[in-house]
């Protein structure tokens, strides 16, 4: 029995929401709850925890951490070792601990901060119904599922890296499912019934939830255990879902339909391994069901690493705000002449370049704003099948740059196609020109050189290329 | 593709995490093109004729800039030009040698010019994981005039939105330039923060072992899952700690202008950004708790000065591992310098 199952019994946090089971209702928070990554080639930085940014700051990293296993702060012991080497100053700490506990508390806390033991292991609340399949059953159902059921999802979301397209069907991801089991001499369950239930029986997740988890009262919390055992490929599906644009070669795809393909592979592996002789989960766990969300008690912990990471923090606005002050009294003097004004992206990598202009000529001046220059619009690169977005991401654009006139020619490389996936030509093409692939991959250890293969900011749009900017029409109008 | 899964990670959200080369070309086209002057000039803006736009991409990897359309430059300013895009070059070089320490395989103390040519071998080279280092370190976000920070080292770590609040007493623009400013910066730091703490579960592992899988995400090795967030290459240099936004206008006018939109709002009210006030006439800091403006005395006396630059970038130390401990000394302190 493991250490979680220990925390379930005795320290049970009952739900009764969770009765009558409201599926459409489930599947928004779980959407709400995944992480909402879109795909690599629109990779766009945003909050991990946007789903508690109601909450405040604090409340909401330790609840996400009780819920899901979150590691939410640095370790106390890096804080500790950060405070030896000056890096959480003794004097912001004394600081933030008057401010948080009162100064007549100092002594006390600063003790509890800097050497008090205490038990650090987080039993989190997700995963705890659906490790009874492990501890009751004996099976370990992630194993038999996942590994198919990703490379099922690689295989129907692919852009481009396999050699065999994923039989689409019009209706989605389940339907082209249905449509490959119904006509294929092989199928991806080991079982019929699974097989059956997906082609001819009732395929609602509230059905299917009956057969694996048996009480309607555990579903909420068994579906959140389900999509949060690999919340990357979930995240991954529910944001596709929801923006489907975000892929080159569009797929249909949604978590309902995701749900359901995985309850049955479960079902299907539950068949295989014990037969007909399985009762759902609910019939063998002996504690009742949980409120994942319910609130998460404050404790002495939980305040140690707040103050902990508040003096960490300030331990340098600290310095940047002393640095301002001397800027504020200190007089600059304006250039009289002006050689030239610069503009540069918000980017904090520009920081450095522009204090080396101004040094190199100090009659410039160098500005700073969002690098789209308040300017919005889809760019279309000659050729170009698609459009890029180029503004920030909650910013829909109005307009259309086309590119023109491009001289220079985008380089394709012949050792990077999919071809060689395949048996006969990947053979051939190894043995031919595999051997000076391995030759120039050795080179470049040497003389490194840009190529195809490497993402190029100045092939975005080429140096001499022209672009239709202006509508001419609309200065008639 | 090939080298770097997250390209689209390391180019900035303004656009979208693409490069802006494209923006910063139909932007100078647009302040070039004679109606658009004239309608400015109707608005008060009067932007003398000789005045002239030229957009330029910074690959901030190579350490290279390039200019575009530089042909529709008249004779005077094309002779400029010239002069000052050696100040670029320049600067560049500077610039590449600052990036440089943080780099085992470069020797800072090298010559500028072998310096940058490491600096722009390693953005390509296919065996380097940390082709650079994103906005890894990335702390401050500045928003006010330029003279705030103009004499100060701030290693990199600073967001910086140039705003004069003479010309906008009532906040009507500091709106528009505040409200990205939590999607964006926030967003940013805060995906680094917990990157920084939770790899395992926020980030995405280390780059090496990457399977691309069908060129929308990557998992790491043969453990299936896709990992949504960045990977260690990108974070290791990072303090995780959030974005201190500094707005220079006074308590009332940011109070009402971040109170005005409830998205933007709460992101300060529930404190997933720090916001601090310089009051341009006072010099005084207001940091923003619970709702309101209170007074922040700094306890930091005296901040050290850089007497030689280059003396002072090759003797900043390294990390010896990527333990939070020994990486965060690499982030050097603030300093002033002349």
């Amino acid at each position: 029995m493991d250490k979680k199952y220990i925390m379930v019994e005795s320290n049970p946090v009952y739900g009764l929401s969770n009765v009558p089971f409201d599926e459409k209702h489930v599947l928004h928070e779980l959407k709400h709850y995944l992480p909402s990554q879109t795909p690599l080639k629109d990779f766009i930085h945003h909050n991990s925890l946007h789903a508690f940014q109601n909450l405040k700051f604090y409340e909401a990293i330790f609840k996400a951490s009780k819920i899901f296993g979150y590691q939410v702060t640095l370790q106390l012991n890096e804080y500790r070792e950060l405070y030896k080497i000056g890096r959480i100053k003794d004097s912001i700490l004394d600081r933030i601990i008057a401010e948080n506990k009162g100064r007549e508390n100092l002594l006390k806390w600063k003790g509890n901060l800097l050497s008090k033991e205490y038990e650090a292991s987080n039993t989190s609340r997700i995963g705890l119904l659906r490790g009874n399949w492990k501890s009751r059953y004996k099976i370990d159902l992630d194993s038999y599922v996942h590994p198919l059921l990703f490379r099922i999802l690689s295989s129907y979301l692919d852009q481009g890296i396999s050699i065999w397209n994923f039989s689409m069907a019009t209706e989605g991801f389940l339907s082209s499912i249905k449509e490959l089991e119904k006509n294929s001499f092989t199928s991806f369950f080991k079982t019929t019934s699974a097989k059956q239930l997906l082609l001819n029986g009732n395929c609602e997740i509230k059905d299917l939830l009956k057969i694996v988890v048996g009480d309607e009262a555990y579903y909420e919390q068994y579906l959140f255990d389900q999509q949060f055992s690999h919340q990357g490929w979930s995240g991954m599906v529910s944001a596709i879902e929801d923006q489907p644009q975000s892929l080159l070669d569009q797929k249909q795809i949604s978590l309902h339909d995701l749900i359901v393909f995985e309850l049955l592979l479960e079902i299907d592996a539950l068949n295989f391994q014990f037969g007909k002789k399985w009762k759902p989960l609910s019939a063998r766990v002996n504690s009742k069901p949980i409120d994942l969300f319910s609130d998460v008690p404050s404790t002495e912990l939980n305040e140690v690493f707040t103050i902990l990471q508040e003096a960490f923090e300030w331990s340098y606005y600290d310095e940047v705000l002393a640095g301002i002050s001397i800027e504020k009294k200190r007089k600059h003097s304006e250039p009289i002449n002006k050689s030239f004004q610069a503009m540069f992206c918000i980017d904090e990598r520009e920081c450095s370049l522009r204090r080396h202009i101004e040094k190199t000529d100090p009659n410039c001046e160098t500005f700073g704003t969002p690098g789209f220059f308040a300017v919005e619009f889809y760019f279309q690169p000659e050729n170009g099948k698609f459009y890029d977005k180029l503004c920030p991401a909650p910013v829909t654009p109005n307009y259309l740059i086309k590119e023109f006139n491009v001289k220079e020619k985008r380089e394709h490389e012949l050792l990077y196609t999919n071809k060689t996936h395949t048996f006969f030509l990947g053979t051939l093409i190894s043995l031919t020109l595999g051997f000076w692939a391995g030759i120039r991959l050795f080179m470049n250890v040497f003389r490194p050189k840009m190529s195809p293969a490497i993402s190029n900011a100045f092939m975005h749009m080429t140096k001499d290329s022209q672009l239709i900017v202006e509508n001419k029409a609309s200065w008639c109008s | 593709m090939l080298k770097t899964k997250h390209h689209g990670a390391h180019d900035c959200g303004a656009c979208s995490g693409r490069p802006g080369s494209v923006n910063a070309k139909v932007f100078s086209f647009m302040a070039n093109h004679l109606k658009v002057r004239e309608l400015l000039k109707a608005r008060g803006i009067h932007i003398p004729a000789e005045i002239q736009f030229v957009g330029c991409l910074h690959d901030t990897a190579a350490d290279e800039i390039q200019f575009y359309d530089e042909q529709v430059l008249i004779q005077k300013n094309a002779e400029e030009h010239k002069k000052n895009k050696i100040v670029f070059e320049t600067a560049l070089d500077l610039n590449a040698k600052e990036r440089s320490r943080r780099f085992a395989s470069i020797n800072t103390k090298n010559t500028l010019q072998k310096v940058r040519k490491e600096i722009k071998d390693r953005s390509v080279s296919l065996f380097e994981p940390r082709p650079e280092l994103g906005h890894g370190t990335n702390t401050l976000c500045i928003v006010g005039s330029r003279n705030l920070t103009k004499g100060l080292f701030l290693d990199r770590r600073a967001f910086m939105n140039s705003y004069d609040y003479k010309t906008d007493l009532d906040g009507q623009l500091l709106s528009g330039i505040m409200k990205p400013l939590g999607p964006v910066c926030g967003g940013i730091n805060l995906e680094y923060y917990f990157s920084r703490v939770d790899n395992h579960k926020f980030g995405a592992g280390t780059k090496l072992p990457h399977n691309v899988m069908g060129l929308i995400g990557v998992a790491n090795s043969c453990d299936g899952d896709l990992r949504p967030g960045l990977p260690v290459q990108m974070i290791e240099v990072h303090d995780p700690v959030r974005l201190l936004i500094i707005v220079e206008h006074f308590p009332e006018v940011v109070l009402k202008t971040i109170k005005a939109v409830p998205e933007m709002y709460e992101w300060f009210i529930n404190d997933w950004v720090h916001l601090v006030i310089v009051n341009p006439e006072t010099a005084k800091f207001y940091y923003f708790k619970d709702g309101a403006f209170a007074e922040y005395i700094p306890i930091t006396k005296g901040i050290n000065a850089i007497e030689d630059f280059n003396a002072f970038i090759e003797s900043a130390m390294g990390m010896e591992t990527n333990y939070i401990v020994d990486a965060t000394q690499e982030n050097l302190q603030v300093y002033t310098h002349n």
